[in-house]
């Protein structure tokens, strides 16, 4: 219970790094809940995330795991609430505001401008996660199959994530 | 997620459920690429994009600047590049105002 105001403190400052989608936030959280606070160590952050992907609803209601790992329920509720409603509240007052600047020169600006930065710190994001969970030629062979298999075919990508646990199971122990 | 978080917690020593883990954070390594790499390919144009996009990441991964410094940084650099242009008067625009200040 102790670690409750750091959690809050932690997933709301997280909460504003979410610049292109939660991907983005990745190599900070790796910071802040493996390196500063210990909560977790580097692969189960890989692990909690992987369970995220399996999970129903946004992949970054992984917080709400991380959160019942430190402090139990009201843990995983703190940092759930945490992470998405600032973050809610300041899309929603910059979307207002946006429209209101539609005349404005520098809101293309600003669009044109952070479209590739959200990506290129998402893909950033990417292959932090993908030094921890990329660790043998196994796990090279499964990410290359579905990055594959999701451009190429229209089948829902939840049946590659299971697929490739059911896999990891039998091959990776 | 939170059935999610009690599950790992009382398995994750088992091998394998962490074996099926891996298995899985594999395939989302791929999964995300593949998005990101539909994104990139839909929003991306121009050397720009891509100096930007590079520099980010190269932001995050090999300098470990950090998401903030690295939003600060190259997002502004990259707004600034995109910035409303001046628009200047031309030389006849010019001429022509001098001529009018004649008559």
């Amino acid at each position: 219970m102790d670690q409750i105001p750091a959690l809050i403190r932690v997933f709301a400052f997280l909460s504003f790094l979410t610049i292109g989608g939660g991907m983005a936030a990745f190599p900070e959280m790796k910071v802040q809940v493996v390196a500063v606070n210990h909560w977790l160590t580097d692969e189960q952050l890989i692990h909690v995330y992987s369970t995220g992907q399996m999970s129903p609803g946004p992949n970054m209601m992984m917080v709400a795991e991380i959160g019942q790992l430190v402090a139990g329920f009201t843990g995983a509720v703190v940092c759930a609430l945490a992470f998405f409603v600032p973050t809610g509240v300041l899309t929603f007052g910059v979307g207002r505001l946006w429209n209101r600047l539609d005349k404005w020169p520098w809101r293309n600006s600003i669009q044109k401008g952070l479209a590739p930065v959200a990506i290129g710190l998402a893909v950033g994001g990417l292959i932090i996660f993908g030094k921890g969970a990329i660790t043998n030629w196994i796990t090279v062979v499964l990410a290359l199959l579905t990055f594959v298999a999701v451009n190429r075919t229209k089948v829902n990508p939840a049946l590659f994530i299971l697929s490739a646990g059911v896999i990891g199971i039998f091959v990776l122990k | 997620m939170v059935l999610a978080g009690i599950a790992y917690g009382q398995h994750s020593v088992r091998p394998w459920a962490t074996a099926g883990l891996r298995g899985v954070a594999a395939a989302a390594t791929g999964l995300l690429a593949a998005t990101w790499f539909q994104i990139g390919k839909k929003s991306l144009k121009g050397v720009y994009d891509a100096v930007f996009v590079v520099g980010a990441i190269l932001g995050i991964t090999y300098f470990k600047a950090g998401v903030p410094l690295t939003l600060l940084v190259v997002g502004g650099f990259a707004i600034f590049a995109y910035r409303p242009h001046v628009k200047h008067e031309t030389a006849g625009e010019e001429n022509e105002e001098w001529i009018r200040s004649l008559h």
